[in-house]
């Protein structure tokens, strides 16, 4: 292990003033917004290891987020599944349709891959509407809870955000992480230097999906309903907005930019103008992506460097 | 010696243009060659459908007695089948030693591979600094570099003395002599012919996706077909 360094002490610092803040009298407010935060940064983490390192762009990851979400609230609610092995068997279903998804449209070159991930919340979207047993438009009612309190279920988001955080860290240190990047950077380069490329993106969308079906059954479990609505453009739009705005292709940024940007949600709750949010936000994020594609992590580097 | 690599009767086509129309080429284990020959010779084609990047339309391809006619580029790679690229693909938001470091992992080198090879070509120096800061010259070395960290069986280079300076050249055409003389098997293509001409024995001309001469360096000159399609294209080449 290498020494300790001030960054690390900070990181610390602020874990625990994140888990103890919400805990102070009077803060109670702060718990579910900051759990949706934690969970849309772990969303944005997957998307950030799937575009940031392997270079793939998907537009639709609200399908692995959402299917999850649907799996894991069926499992608990219908079959009486416990509620923790149901989200890992609902993140392990988006896994597998990942692959199921990818194995076609990952070996052919240029946009396919993109609009196949645009293309599958827009079916989701249809199918879940259309079938009773998937709820209908209604969606799903009555999903059972991870856990009662909601200070432990903010708890278990800040968990969820870390560990996801740790395994991208984990994977982007392996073999694999070296050869996502290469992919990234020159795929036909990659080849040269004998990576198998078809086999990387497959493990990088494996496991970014499994990530992101984590992120969405937490969500199902949280909320107690899923929806079809699950599909629409916020939650697809978000993980790539958040890690553009923090830093894409950086540990930290997806976390910093689902931060910056759950905040500036929740202060600007009027259901009115929600559309235009969303596009407020996208023209900002690219107007800082313009001047620093590193981000507010590029942003920050150059402040403390 | 044994035979490295053998094509029979290779053929590609682009549109109704024969890239590459019938090419027999046999490379024996520690042979340095060069392929010349004038521009859209099929040179870079015949390297692509050696490697796996291009499929042939028709013939086979064999390395170290196995037919690898289709196999994946990433598959031949791991064998020791590598190549560089004529125009560079660096990967340009990592550093020097990055870039090269990945080969040797998916070979199962250690790191020691990846600093032989930077020093060899004279870019250990510069280990540390990004590809997108290098000039021209160190681009070509690093293509150069990467592919000789794979410890390569058959190394197939694709102009690696394009739009370097003299002294460049010199410490190129050096690194290769060098890898052949410690067992690597090397076939490259170049115009630079008086600086390649200095270091390989044997010379392969192709025009038209032909090979229209293969044999010593010295005889390729006074052949009057080799002479004609030089004249054909651009004729200051064989001046040298
Ligand atoms: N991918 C391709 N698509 C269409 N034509 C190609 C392609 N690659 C090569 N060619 C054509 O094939 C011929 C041989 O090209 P190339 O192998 O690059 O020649 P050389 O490397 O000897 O200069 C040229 O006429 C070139 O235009
Ligand atoms: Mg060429």
């Amino acid at each position: 292990m290498s020494a300790v360094r001030p960054s690390h002490l900070a990181g610390i610092a602020l874990l625990v003033v994140l888990a103890v803040l919400p805990a102070l009298p009077g803060m109670r407010a702060l718990l579910f917004p900051l759990t949706l935060t934690n969970i849309m940064a772990t969303l944005a983490i997957a998307w950030n290891l799937l575009f940031g390192y392997a270079g793939l762009l998907s537009l639709g990851h609200s399908f692995f987020f959402g299917a999850a979400g649907y799996a894991s609230a069926i499992l608990s609610k219908s079959y009486g599944i416990p509620v923790p092995v149901a989200m890992v068997i609902g993140a392990a279903v988006s896994s597998g349709i990942a692959a199921l998804v990818g194995l076609p449209s990952l070996k052919l070159r240029g946009h396919y891959f993109v609009l196949v991930t645009l293309v599958l919340p827009a079916v989701a979207y249809q199918l879940t509407n259309a079938l009773d047993v998937l709820g209908g438009h209604d969606g799903i009612f009555g999903v059972p809870p991870l856990v009662r309190d909601s200070y432990a279920v903010y708890l278990g988001s800040l968990f969820l955000m870390l560990a996801s955080l740790v395994a991208s860290a984990f994977v982007i240190r392996s073999r694999l992480g070296v050869e996502m990047i290469s992919v990234r950077e020159d795929e036909e380069a990659a080849k040269a230097l004998g990576v198998d490329t078809p086999r990387v993106k497959l493990y990088a969308l494996m496991i970014s999906a499994f990530l992101s079906g984590l992120a969405g059954a937490y969500w199902a479990h949280l909320n107690g309903v899923i929806s079809p609505s699950v599909y629409e453009l916020e939650k697809a739009s978000m993980p790539l907005l958040m890690s553009v705005l923090g830093g894409k292709g950086t540990l930290l940024g997806p976390v910093i930019g689902a931060y910056v940007i759950q905040t500036l949600f929740e202060s600007l709750k009027i259901e009115a103008i929600a559309t235009a949010r969303l596009f407020v936000f996208a023209a900002a994020t690219f107007a800082i992506y313009r001047i620093f594609p590193q981000g507010l992590m590029g942003v920050l580097r150059r402040v403390i460097g | 010696m044994s035979e490295v690599l053998v094509t029979r009767d290779l053929r590609k086509s682009f549109g109704g243009i024969a890239a590459v129309n019938g090419v027999d080429l046999t490379v024996r284990e520690g042979e340095l060659t060069a392929i010349i020959g004038p521009n859209g010779a099929g040179k870079t084609t015949l390297f692509n459908l050696i490697t796996g990047f291009e499929r042939p339309d028709s013939g086979k391809v064999y390395f170290m007695g196995r037919d690898v006619t289709g196999e994946k580029p990433y598959n031949l790679a791991r064998m020791g089948l590598i190549r560089t690229f004529q125009i560079v693909r660096p990967l340009r938001n990592l550093t020097v030693l990055q870039n090269v470091l990945i080969g040797c992992r998916v070979r199962g080198l250690g790191p020691e591979a990846a600093e032989e090879s930077l020093r060899a070509v004279g870019l250990w120096e510069k280990r540390d600094v990004l590809a997108s800061l290098l000039t021209h010259g160190e681009l070509k070395k690093l293509e150069l570099a990467r592919a000789l960290a794979m410890r390569p069986k058959l190394l197939l280079l694709d102009e690696p003395l394009g739009g370097l300076t003299f002294s460049e050249a010199e410490e190129v055409t050096g690194a290769i002599r060098e890898a052949n003389a410690n067992g690597t098997t090397v076939v490259l293509v170049e115009h630079r012919l008086r600086e390649t001409f200095r270091i390989v024995r044997r010379v392969v001309v192709m025009n038209q996706g032909r090979i229209i001469y293969d044999g010593l360096p010295e005889n390729v000159a006074k052949t009057e077909e080799v002479v004609k399609a030089y004249m054909g294209g651009r004729g200051w080449v064989l001046g040298t």
